[in-house]
């Protein structure tokens, strides 16, 4: 049952939500040194080791001993490409000078929000650290304040606009030691906030995503592609909490991730009001170590604990049965939820009493724990394997319940694939901003402003509107052309006019997309030329469309190459009628024919050089002998 | 500072940084604490952190309001670190001169506060704890690196040798990198019957932010200090990018070689004494060293400062020389080219150096030669211009550092005057300056 049939009423739940959109710029350099953005090389020359440390400050004693802890056991490798990372990336050089292509984007996006821009900037630091900035920190900027957008009549607030650094990619995380790749380190950012969205539904809160995503689109100076644009967003339901999911990457998944997180709070708080009503409060019930019991165990989770010198914890949670293998959303139940915030200490996975126990080959064991725990039928187990952090990760499971039990807290969680979301562990003094020093604050000249302000670009709906009224293009394949990566090429090429815009839409789109992925062709070895020639010679009648997908590919393969050679290489030259006729009357006097086979055999012959349509008439008439 | 009409303005209204206001514009109105102006960007522009953490600079102007909002920022406590005592700990000293190995953000201001009390530091660098006791913590002095002279050097000294005398088991000095290798070289001079290790180390990313090589730089120093068998003065910092391990480089044989990188520090004509792990291993490389002993340090910082280091270069003008010598030079080290070279057989015979380094030799003014190339040993036998140059009575410095050369020359110069004697002293191997083989480079 998908989450629509569900029928989330919206308004009687009181979701509000706020979006956070991180789009990346399409300038030659990174934002603080002169590598380049293309992330395209693929060998790293490099891989340097290091390790990060807690910032003494104000935070207080257990914070610093929390991250201590945190950031002892891990290291962290950097991937260093050639000509896409540098020392400055590395934190072996201080920054260059602000790259001001990206600060121009930034100011004009800004703009096009509506923002107040900033009369002097002045460049933060923000503390980052899971390692994906090799100085330990994020350099970033206000630009813009106090925006808006309109949707559907109501005034989007747009809080501000930042211009900031991307991080470094993760490449691979396993036992305390996380890859990162440098060549998006650095990759300007622009990073836009919203205010409170109250009032609007899940797909409504993906379709104004999509606004301001077309909207820094329009300026043609923002990447695109896989990864370009990432959707954070914050999402807080009636007697929820503010839980803040990061790193959206399709935003055809913002409006499911909403859904999801919603019925997961709706569950949670579902569950929490049951178990209210049975009497249960709190968990007070440290975990147990139960590693005797499991000690011959067959199940081969638990032996990998015990075999390497670990223990084996129970943790009782009273008239918890039945609750742990309730889906919280499609996906995820409350066991696996559980598990997740265990998978965040390092804890691989758990074994829950709402389990099929002979999957896991514990059946009797968990006769015996129960037993051991004075356990009830209406109570859950939990069994947790810890190597060496003797019951703390149990402890933690444990505190989780009891967050549940007392209604939701603030959380962090990262989006998945599909849709789904996932538990990931607070981690204090993060996000804390201080001066960057290193950088000269920027002046913003209003004279600049007002040079940026002449030469904004066309509202994207302008463009949406004309494709679909001027060229008569569908709603899908208007969208599909905006957000493609040649948008710029089919406005030129229509501007040439003399062609249909949908055979050209759905080239760029359809086409190219399918010639990449079900033939492997390297459609990025195919330039403006090509395409410029290929419809001329459509619209010269030089050839029929049909012949387009082929003529992609020889050119794919031979970017030296012109059109015309590749008609005459791949036979494509049209026909007409009479040479149709010609050639379906030839193969019908074939012995054994008949019109299923004809057809097959003569589209075979022809394909490329006459639409099928036609083919199908004149086959159609043709007489075969008997 | 702000333009003197914002600080008189925050003057009459009692304002100052830390203080929650509201600022209006003729567009818009903001809140947050007023900031200190730093010295770049426009003075007349006031510095806002919003409640979002960023800092915004406006425009002043006749329109601009300000008001002050009763609500206090508490004041920064900076907690108090419960320090477990670890029993049967060596006793380190560490005497900071300015680099800031250890530091903590602010914040509210973002000011970065250096750490120098025992206590700051463990707070920054836990580990230490279970490494070394710090027997003391002592700020000499708070130079940038670049700023400091011979007198400094001898403080530096002298400090040292009363914290080993009185009980230290080594000595760790931070300091600024930029100059970090003259220090060490004068320590290596000044500190006779040296019995423990000195530890020179700093950082070149600055503290405050996670990613600092201080951290592990000073984890390492300890190492060293408290538990090598090193009886040297030496510089310990990354031997690479990668936070894997250092290298403690002898005084007399380091210098730094890139303005920005964690590795900059790299060994000269010589192979570094030892690696040193964070996690406690250390890998003698080097086996050329004083052993630590339990004999008395005796501090030696006499020394003459008027000496100089000069380079020479195609079109470098000799006069520079008899400039020097008018001001009162005691002794000048030269940078030559290749093996030691100075422009000599110059087609414009007023270019040649060898005229003003005879006059200033007959003056009793010793001229050391040394090679710009860092790497390789003086000659003055290969060529005709090497032969001429040492007929001058010059002194053919073998594979010393040029910076290394400059120090010991003050100090030589601060205990002897007789030519032949400088002569003598200034070629006699004293503190591993100078190697009598030249080995082969491994390539690592």
């Amino acid at each position: 049952m998908s989450e629509k049939e569900k029928k989330i009423n919206y308004k009687k739940i009181g979701l509000k939500a706020g979006l956070e959109i991180h789009q990346q710029l399409d300038t030659k350099h990174k934002l603080f040194c002169n590598c380049s953005v293309t992330m395209q090389e693929k060998e790293p020359i490099e891989i340097i080791t290091r390790r990060q440390h807690p910032v003494a400050s104000e935070l207080g004693d257990i914070d610093i001993a929390a991250l201590n802890e945190y950031l002892r056991d891990r290291t962290f490798s950097y991937q260093v490409f050639k000509n896409e990372s540098c020392l400055v990336d590395l934190d072996e050089e201080p920054p260059h000078e602000i790259n001001q292509e990206a600060l121009r984007i930034a100011i004009e996006v800004a703009l096009l929000l509506n923002c107040r821009i900033v009369n002097e900037m002045h460049f933060m630091r923000k503390i980052v650290i899971d390692g994906s900035n090799t100085s330990g920190f994020q350099r970033t900027v206000v630009v813009g304040l106090d925006g808006y957008i309109k949707y559907k009549g109501k005034k989007i607030e747009i809080k501000s606009v930042n211009l900031e650094e991307d991080a470094a990619a993760i490449v691979s995380e396993e036992n305390g030691r996380v890859t990162y790749r440098l060549n998006r380190l650095g990759v300007p950012l622009v990073e836009i906030c919203t205010g409170l969205l109250s009032g609007f539904n899940a797909d409504e809160i993906e379709d104004i995503a999509y606004n301001i995503g077309m909207l820094c689109r329009s300026t043609s100076k923002v990447k695109r592609g896989v990864g370009t644009i990432r959707q954070d967003v914050n999402i807080s339901i009636k007697g929820g909490q503010r839980i803040e999911i990061k790193g959206i990457q399709e935003l055809g998944l913002l409006s499911k991730v909403v859904d999801n997180e919603v019925m997961r709070q709706t569950s949670l708080i579902e569950i929490r009001n049951e178990l209210r009503r049975k009497g249960v409060r709190k968990i007070g019930l440290h975990p147990v170590n139960v590693s005797e019991n499991v000690k011959e165990t067959g199940s081969k989770v638990l032996r990998s604990i015990i075999d390497y010198g670990g223990s084996v914890f129970a943790i009782l949670l009273p008239k918890f049965s039945g609750h742990l293998k309730k889906e919280l959303f499609p996906g995820k139940t409350l066991g696996r939820e559980l598990a997740d915030v265990a998978a965040n200490f390092g804890v691989k996975g758990i074994i829950h009493s709402d389990e099929d126990l002979t999957k896991y080959q514990v059946v009797e064991e968990m006769k015996n724990i129960r037993k051991k725990l004075n356990a009830r039928e209406e109570d859950a187990i939990i069994l947790i394997g810890e190597t060496k952090t003797k019951g703390k990760v149990a402890g933690m499971v444990i505190e989780k319940c009891n967050q549940i039990l007392k209604g939701l807290s603030e959380e962090t969680r990262s989006a998945e694939a599909e849709g789904i979301t996932r538990y990931t562990r607070p981690l204090p003094g993060s996000a804390r901003l201080y001066p960057e020093t290193d950088v000269k604050p920027v002046v913003v000249e209003k004279e600049f402003i007002g040079e940026i302000k002449e030469q904004l670009p066309e509202p994207w709906t302008n463009k949406y509107n004309r494709f679909k009224n001027k060229y008569k293009l569908s709603d899908q394949l208007a969208k599909q052309i905006l957000r493609s990566t040649y948008l710029e090429v089919f406005e030129k090429i229509m501007n040439k006019k003399g062609v249909d815009a949908s055979i050209v839409a759905n080239t760029f789109t359809n086409v190219l997309k399918d010639l990449q992925k079900r033939e492997g062709v390297e459609i990025d070895r195919l330039s403006e030329r090509h395409f410029i020639e290929i419809f001329d010679t459509l619209k010269k009648k030089e050839i029929v469309k049909e012949a387009i997908p082929d003529i992609l590919k020889y050119l794919a393969n031979y970017p030296g190459e012109i059109v015309e050679n590749a008609v005459k290489e791949l036979n494509l030259v049209p026909i007409d009628v009479r040479e149709l006729k010609k050639i379906a009357e030839e193969v019908a006097t074939q012995p054994g024919m008949n019109h299923e086979k004809l057809v097959g055999i003569v589209m075979s012959k022809v394909r490329g050089r006459i639409d099928a349509q036609t083919v199908m008439k004149v086959v159609k008439k043709i007489k075969i002998a008997k | 500072m702000y333009s003197p009409e914002i600080e008189s303005l925050l003057k009459s209204k009692k304002i100052k940084p830390g203080d929650r206001v509201g600022v209006s514009t003729k567009a818009a109105v903001y809140e947050g604490l007023l900031m200190p102006r730093i010295e770049f960007g426009d003075p007349s522009s006031l510095v806002l952190k919003l409640d979002s953490g960023y800092n915004i600079g406006i425009k002043f102007g006749k329109d601009v309001r300000i008001k002050k909002f009763p609500e206090k920022k508490k004041l920064e406590r900076f907690p108090a670190l419960k320090l477990r005592a670890v029993a049967n700990l060596p006793k380190i000293s560490l005497l900071a001169t300015g680099g800031t190995i250890a530091s903590r953000v602010d914040y509210v201001t973002g000011g970065v506060k250096m750490a120098s009390t025992p206590q700051e530091i463990l707070f920054a660098v836990p580990e230490l704890n279970e490494i070394a006791s710090l027997k003391k913590v002592k700020l000499l002095f708070n130079f940038a690196s670049e700023d400091l002279w011979y007198n400094h050097w001898q403080e530096m000294a002298e400090e040292a040798a009363k914290e080993i005398n009185s009980g230290a088991r080594g000595v760790i000095i931070t300091h600024g990198t930029d100059t970090m290798h003259f220090s060490s070289a004068a320590l290596s001079f000044m500190l006779r019957d040296l019995s423990k290790p000195v530890v020179f180390t700093g950082s070149q990313r600055s503290s405050d932010r996670g990613s600092s090589d201080a951290k592990m730089n000073l984890v390492c120093s300890a190492r060293v200090a408290g538990y090598s068998g090193i009886a040297e003065v030496g510089v310990c910092m990354h031997a690479s990018e990668n936070d894997d391990f250092c290298n403690f480089i002898r005084g007399t044989k380091v210098r730094k070689m890139h303005s920005t990188a964690r590795n900059a520090f790299k060994p000269i004509n010589e192979s570094p004494l030892a690696k040193i792990y964070p996690e406690g291993r250390i890998e003698i490389t080097n086996s050329n060293y004083q052993k630590v002993s339990d004999r008395k340090v005796k501090p030696d910082t006499k020394f003459e400062p008027n000496v100089a280091l000069v380079k020479v270069y195609p079109g470098s003008k000799p006069n520079i020389i008899n400039f020097l010598i008018n001001e009162g030079i005691k002794g000048i080290v030269l940078e030559g080219t290749g093996m030691g070279h100075v422009p000599t057989q110059t087609a414009e015979p007023s270019m040649s150096w060898i005229p003003a380094i005879q006059k200033a030799i007959n003056s009793a003014v010793p001229i050391v030669v040394t090679t710009q190339t860092i790497y390789g040993r003086t000659n003055q036998l290969v060529y005709k211009n090497l032969r001429i140059l040492a007929k001058t009575g010059a002194i053919f410095a073998e594979d010393m550092l040029p910076e290394t050369a400059y120090v010991k020359l003050g100090w030589v110069l601060g205990h002897e005057n007789k030519m032949d004697k400088i002569r003598e002293i200034m070629l006699t191997n004293i503190a591993g300056e100078i190697s009598e083989r030249t080995a082969v480079e491994e390539n690592e």
